[in-house]
C-alpha cells in the first residue's frame, strides 16, 4: 500500500522503523511496543497529533533508540571504503588520460598530435579515442572510465552507512552526471552499443540510483 | 539546554526509580512515563527512547519481567513486574544509593563556615 494512502499515526510509526539501526529482534521489540505505548496514549484521550507531537519526529525518537541501545554503524562500509581505495588510482589514472585528451585537443598542433599518434586534423575528441596512443587499449579505458561515479558511489554510501547523510545526495548526483556525462562522450566516440550498454548500465549508475532512491524515498512523515 | 553535569546525574538514577517504581506495583511503559514525571514534580520527564531502553535492560538481568495483556481490550498492552532479583536488587540500590548522597554530603558540609 502506498505511503500517502496510509493514516499518518501509521505513516509515523513506519517512519520510525525506517531510521532503527537494531538487530532484526530487537527492532521488532522496540516497534511493539511504541505501537503498545501509542495505543495507551490514544486510549488515555490523546488525540493522534498530540502523541506524535510529544514523542517527536521519528528520526529523533529512532535516535533515541539507536544511542541508547548501542546502534552501531553497519561493519559493511568498511568494504565499501577497501573498494573506493582499490578505485582511487584506477580513477586517478582515467581522470590523468582526459586531462591529456583535452590538452592534446585544444593546447597542440596539428604536427604535434600526430607525433604522439593522434589523428592530425581531425577535430573533437572522437578522432583522438579512435586512434590516440595515449590511450592504450580502449576498450578497458572506456570501461573503466565509469570509475568516477562508482568511486562516488562507493564513497556517498560509506558516509550514509556511517551516519553522515548530509551530502550523501550530492555525492549521488555527482556520481550520476559523471557517469551519463562519459557515456554521452563514449556515444559520441562511436562505441558499438553492446559496450554503449555496459558502460551505461555499469555499477556507478546503480551505486548512485540507490543513493538517490534511499535519500528521496524515506517516509513521508519527516517533519 | 541541559549540562553534561545534570543529564550524566539524571542517567544513573533513572534506572533505580524506574526499578523502584516497578517494585511498588506492576504496570506499563507510558504509565511509568507519567509516575516519574508527577513524583519527579516535572523535574525528570522521559521520552519512550529513553523509558524502554531501561526497561529492555531490567528485564535482560532478570530484574523485572514482562506480560502482553489484553484485558478486553482490542490492543494488549505490555505490564512490567519486578522479579524477586528486582526486589533485592531494589533495597540493595537504595541502600548504596543513601551511602552515596551522605558521602557527597560531606564534601558540602566541610565547605560551610
Amino acid at each position: 500500500m502506498k505511503a500517502e494512502f496510509l493514516p499518518p499515526i501509521k505513516r509515523y510509526v513506519n517512519a520510525i522503523e525506517w531510521h532503527l539501526r537494531l538487530p532484526l529482534r530487537e527492532k521488532a521489540r522496540v516497534m511493539a511496543d511504541i505501537s503498545s505505548a501509542i495505543t495507551a496514549r490514544h486510549e488515555a484521550g490523546e488525540s493522534y497529533e498530540q502523541i506524535m507531537a510529544d514523542m517527536g519526529k521519528p528520526r529523533q525518537v529512532a535516535a533515541q533508540f539507536n544511542r541508547e541501545m548501542g546502534a552501531g554503524p553497519s561493519r559493511v562500509r568498511w568494504v565499501l571504503l577497501a573498494l573506493a581505495v582499490v578505485l582511487l588510482p584506477v580513477t586517478a589514472g582515467v581522470l590523468f588520460n582526459l586531462g591529456l585528451l583535452f590538452w592534446a585537443n585544444h593546447w597542440i598542433s596539428s604536427s604535434q598530435a600526430a607525433a604522439i599518434g593522434i589523428i592530425g586534423g581531425a577535430d573533437g575528441p572522437t578522432a583522438i579515442f579512435v586512434s590516440s596512443k595515449l590511450l592504450g587499449p580502449d576498450m578497458v579505458f572506456y570501461f573503466l572510465a565509469g570509475s568516477p561515479a562508482v568511486l562516488l558511489g562507493l564513497i556517498g554510501w560509506f558516509c550514509r552507512l556511517s551516519g553522515w547523510q548530509r551530502g550523501t545526495k550530492w555525492l549521488a548526483w555527482a556520481g550520476l552526471a559523471s557517469h551519463l556525462v562519459w557515456l554521452a562522450v563514449c556515444a559520441m566516440a562511436g562505441l558499438p552499443g553492446g559496450s554503449l550498454a555496459f558502460i551505461g548500465l555499469g555499477l556507478g549508475l546503480w551505486l548512485c540510483l540507490g543513493l538517490l532512491w534511499r535519500e528521496y524515498r524515506k517516509p513521508k512523515d519527516e517533519n | 539546554m541541559e549540562s553534561r553535569f545534570d543529564s550524566q546525574l539524571k542517567k544513573g538514577v533513572l534506572e533505580m526509580l524506574v526499578l523502584g517504581l516497578l517494585c511498588r506495583r506492576q504496570t506499563y511503559g507510558y504509565q511509568l512515563l507519567g509516575s516519574i514525571r508527577q513524583q519527579s514534580g516535572g523535574y525528570l520527564q522521559l521520552k519512550e527512547g529513553t523509558l524502554y531502553p531501561i526497561l529492555y535492560r531490567l528485564e535482560d538481568e532478570g530484574l523485572i519481567c514482562s506480560q502482553w495483556s489484553a484485558q478486553g481490550r482490542a490492543a494488549p498492552k505490555k505490564v512490567y513486574t519486578a522479579t524477586e532479583a528486582g526486589q533485592a536488587e531494589w533495597h540493595r540500590r537504595q541502600t548504596v544509593w543513601r551511602e552515596f548522597c551522605s558521602c557527597v554530603d560531606g564534601f558540602f558540609k566541610e565547605e560551610e563556615p
